[in-house]
């Protein structure tokens, strides 16, 4: 029954998007505005279609109906509801499902934003291409990757469950959803740029009508990074959150193109230059959460994260093929109508900043690319075998990352088109005592090492460039200077600052001891003492649960665990964490007694990070950031001729001190 | 406020007293970061250095983890040979070739900088090189200032300013 | 350079590119011992119980080198084959067992012994195992009488298959 309807609605999807798109098609080609007005039908049966699909397999999962494949596969009698809610994203043909419905979501965001002219070719040709995406998505859906299938039920089958480390801890059901909430968010733009370069209209209209859109995306793509982080390092128990693994490699790379587009788009706002490279920026955007899930799905990289084998491998690499022919070739078929009216006057004006900016952007994802695909190729080319690996990013993303905070605390106070040395020099100067002032205090505390001196004294001077324009702005307009982008961009910033001093204190300063201790044996690791108590269990019928009672400094207890997964057979190690404003203790059950001896040794990892708190609350304040940064600071028209206007802006603009 | 009276304020403070602010916390900046340097934990230990060995390969076994990382049977043996290699007073070199010469030169986390994978370290220098000057040529570019409006543009301008129920102050959101 | 010229050329890497990653897709893993053929490594040193331990002692004679954990189960599983090579060699006299530990401890492996049988001698040296690659146990080597590595076998052995492969090659 869920089999068949599960399958019905796919089908249903996939026939609305193609009719869709190629009736979107025909009308914009024959110039027939009334015969468009019936794609927001077809649309919303593709809506129907992906809300369907979700439903239906959501609802197959709590039936335990195991005559539908993926259920046999992720399912069980045993999961509790939330993990089983969550399983839907635990393996590929699910994940796809989600993908499908967060686009759809997209779609009938866009209708509705939209829906009054939708006459309007610019328009038209969007939802064409959304309709094409989706197209796609039912395609996997109806074909190589169809979660519907229906199955024999062995005898007295139970399930498997989804894999042991997604069911292990809650953030499972959030940071999968907000990731891709990320990733598919940028279609919407990416379809917007497209439709401006088929009907010719390159102007910055477009532009204005997507901005809030690419940030939305952007946030989401960021809280599901930083979420992703923390959950590999809650759940891992590899004590670490970050370790360049081609899938997180995957998912940093739109977000770096993504991140320069933000900033190089406000350069074509307000100068109206750069128009060829902010498409060339959403279409590789887009074009990499593609190439991302096909590096990450079709088993071609090896990863801890790739899910196995699929079969959507070959389809990934088309697609991402015909996304990026489509690109190349739009963008080379315009290529005159995008020439750029105007230069830049200065390298000491914003927008020279903000293209340094899309050079280090740029540099870093090229290094993550380079490093993530290199050894394909290398494999490909001559059979050469070889990894790269955390020491290799580490010294390649190291120099960017400090130039970045550089150009953090510069950019901000530079105005448009032109600076002199006396206007930088009165600017930057309190953004400069407050980058020497964390130094001083940081080598009182007794920090020492130059990079991360360096990432404090840089990241201070970069807080201060956003706190003065914040503090200007809150003076000058009230609450109403912490919204808007520019304002909500400094919050962004200010939580890129707290996320870098994170990082650097929790490597630079961590503390990694692993010690076997007989109960009552103590181990001490950074000035604490770790005393283990005794060992206990517990047993349900999907896991046994063994854990160890640690006493932190004659304190608190606290318990790191390992549980077996009967089912699947796996044992996952539960790491246990005090978490704290200057340091988090980190503790892992490395080697358990194995018959349930209470008098045996234990194999206890303590791993002390200084400061990683600051990076989640980093990556919050980033989200925060983002979201005020959406909230219009002032209304705007999308037709405001901001190209046309250059001359007299710059009279007209008041440059605040 | 304009250009004219910002310069007009940062002239209250005279050119040469703001050079020796600048100065002044320069030497600041830079005597703080060789303290922490210079003055950083003695040499090497050896637990510090079998950490560093264990962070540099890569266990065979388990995707891209380091050694020191993976909780893998074969991670924790290229620990213990770390370990008693470095017991033995082997240097890291002679550590290194011997864990190559057992699983070959995949175990490097560190892509070698010889043979093909040598690109892995020159093509991002080249990338700068290039966006750099690209960056350069760009900003050195003049002639944006004599530029005059389009038909084109004053046509948008035109339609705007037509339908415009708000006036458009060239959007104060933005300004630094 | 016009607009034109650099997507093209940016066309033609990303060509590349996607020919590159559309041939590499689904290489196997080749785990081929690179040893087999090789003059077999040395192995030498103390044994758990306090001998002295020298492969080149057993020129002449097959040896089966084994690699194997406590914690593994299909090491428990091959373990009594172990015992049954180990018998028939010594009366024979033509075939020898020696076991090198990975990743367990001295005690674990006593009374694993004691428990399961077996005489052969066990080292536990880091150094054999990178040397002989081992990945994941069990491992076995099979080394002829000249000291040449002829066979390489991976998840467990039998006795019958062992026999057999030196009958082949006698």
């Amino acid at each position: 029954m869920n089999s068949a309807l599960g399958f019905a609605f796919s089908v249903l999807g996939l026939s609305a998007s193609v009719f869709g798109a190629l009736g979107g098609v025909y009308a914009l080609v024959r110039r027939t505005p009334h015969l468009l007005t019936t794609i927001r039908q077809w649309a919303g049966l593709v809506i129907i279609a992906a809300v369907g699909c979700f439903v239906v397999m959501e609802v197959a999962l709590f039936q335990r109906d195991y005559t539908v494949k993926f259920v046999q596969l992720v399912g069980s009698d045993a999961t509790p509801p939330l993990f089983n809610f969550a399983a839907l994203w635990s393996a590929l043909e699910g994940s796809i499902i989600l993908w499908t419905f967060i686009l759809a979501g997209y779609v009938g965001a866009y209708l509705w934003k939209f829906r009054k002219q939708i006459t309007d070719p610019l328009h038209g040709w969007t939802l064409v291409v959304l309709l094409t995406i989706c197209a796609f998505f039912f395609a996997l859906m109806v074909g190589p990757s169809n979660p519907f299938t229906e199955v024999a039920v062995p005898a007295n089958f139970v399930g498997q469950g989804p894999n042991p480390l997604l069911q292990n801890h809650v953030l499972v059901a959030f940071h999968p959803p907000m990731l891709y909430l990320g990733f598919v968010g940028f279609s919407v733009p990416f379809a917007f740029a497209i439709a401006a370069l088929i009907t010719g209209r390159v102007g910055e209209g477009w532009l204005v009508e997507t901005r809030r859109w690419t940030v939305a995306a952007w946030a989401f793509l960021t809280l599901g990074i930083v979420l992703g982080a923390w959950w590999s390092y809650e759940v891992l128990g590899w004590g670490g959150y970050w370790a360049w693994d081609p899938v997180e490699n995957a998912s940093l790379l739109p977000w770096l193109t993504g991140t320069a587009y933000l900033h190089s788009v406000m350069v074509q706002e307000r100068r109206g230059m750069l128009r060829v490279w902010n498409l060339s920026l959403l279409c590789s955007t887009f074009a990499l959460t593609i190439l991302g899930t096909f590096l990450s799905r079709s088993g071609v990289v090896d990863s801890v994260h790739a899910f196995s084998e699929g079969g959507v491998g070959p389809w990934m690499l088309a697609f991402f093929a015909v996304v990026s022919a489509v690109s190349v070739g739009l963008i080379a078929w315009r290529g005159d109508r995008l020439r750029s009216p105007g230069a830049i006057d200065s390298p000491l004006s914003r927008e020279a900043s903000f293209l340094a900016n899309n050079v280090i952007f740029g540099a870093l994802a090229f290094v993550v690319l380079l490093g993530t695909v290199f050894p394909l190729l290398a494999e490909a080319y001559d059979d050469t075998r070889l990894t790269i690996g955390r020491p290799y990013f580490d010294s390649m993303a190291r120099p960017i990352a400090f130039v970045m905070l550089f150009l953090m605390a510069a950019a901000p106070v530079l105005p448009w088109r032109k600076a002199s040395g006396e206007l930088l020099s009165e600017r930057l100067f309190w953004p400069a005592v407050i980058g020497v002032g964390s130094m001083f205090v940081a080598i009182v505390l007794g920090a020492r090492g130059f990079y991360p001196m360096l990432t404090f004294g840089l990241g201070g001077f970069a807080a201060g460039a956003a706190l003065r324009q914040v503090a200007l702005a809150t003076r000058r307009q009230g609450w109403r200077g912490f919204v808007g982008r520019t304002n909500g961009g400094m919050i962004v910033h200010l939580g890129v600052v707290l996320l870098a001093v994170g990082v650097a204190s929790s490597e630079a300063y961590k503390t990694d001891r692993t010690a076997t201790l007989l109960p009552g044996q103590s181990m001490e690791v950074a000035g604490h003492t770790f005393t283990y108590d005794s060992f206990a269990g517990d047993e349900t019928s999907a896991r046994i649960k063994i854990w160890a009672n640690v006493r932190i400094d004659g304190d608190e207890v606290y318990t790191p665990a390992q549980t077996r997964y009967t089912q699947r057979g796996m044992i996952v190690p539960t790491p246990s964490v005090k978490p704290g404003f200057t340091e988090d203790l980190f503790l892992v059950l490395d080697d358990a007694p194995r018959n349930g001896d209470v008098t045996a040794p234990i194999r206890l990892r303590v791993v002390v990070r200084p400061m990683i708190t600051w990076l989640w609350a980093g990556g919050a304040l980033m989200g925060f950031g983002s979201l005020l940064a959406i909230f219009p600071g002032r209304r705007r028209r999308g037709t405001e001729p901001v190209s046309a206007a250059v001359t007299t802006a710059a009279e007209r603009d008041p440059v605040p001190a | 406020m304009s250009d004219a009276t910002t310069t007009a304020k940062s002239s209250k403070r005279s050119l040469s007293a703001q050079l020796g602010l600048w100065i002044a916390l320069a030497v600041a900046a830079v005597s703080m970061l060789s303290i922490a340097t210079f003055d950083d934990r003695g040499p090497e230990t050896t637990e510090e250095r079998i950490q560093r060995l264990s962070d540099s390969f890569a266990c065979p076994e388990c995707d891209g983890q380091s050694v020191s990382e993976s909780n893998a049977a074969v991670a924790a043996t290229i620990r213990a040979l770390i370990r008693d290699r470095v017991a033995e007073g082997m240097s890291d070199t002679e550590i290194r070739d011997e864990l190559i010469r057992g699983y070959s030169s995949d175990v490097l986390l560190n892509p070698p900088s010889e043979g093909i994978s040598a690109l892995v370290w020159i093509l991002p220098v080249v990338f700068v090189v290039f966006g750099v000057g690209g960056w350069i040529a760009a900003v050195r570019r003049t002639g944006g200032g004599t530029r005059t409006a389009t038909d084109d543009d004053r046509q948008l301008v035109a339609d705007a300013l037509d339908g415009g129920h708000d006036t458009p102050d060239g959007g104060r959101d933005d300004a630094s | 350079m016009s607009i034109r010229r650099i997507a093209l050329s940016v066309g033609a890497v990303l060509t590349l590119l996607i020919v590159l990653l559309a041939v590499s897709g689904g290489t196997e893993d080749s785990q081929t011992n690179a040893l087999l053929g090789q003059r077999v490594p040395l192995i030498q040193g103390q044994t758990l119980d306090g001998q002295d331990y020298d492969i080149d002692a057993s020129r002449g004679r097959w040896v089966v080198v084994n690699f194997f954990a406590t914690w593994c189960p299909p090491c428990i599983v091959e373990h009594p084959e172990l015992v049954t090579i180990e018998r028939i060699g010594a009366e024979t006299g033509q075939i020898d067992v020696v076991a090198n530990v990975f990743n367990d401890s001295p005690e674990n492996v006593a009374e694993f012994f004691a428990d399961n049988g077996g005489e052969w001698p066990v080292l536990s040296d880091a150094g054999v195992a990178v040397e002989f690659q081992i990945r994941r146990v069990p491992e076995s080597f099979l080394i002829d009488p000249f000291g040449v590595v002829r066979a390489h076998y991976t998840g467990g052995v039998t006795a019958e298959q062992i026999l057999g492969d030196i009958e082949a090659m006698s």
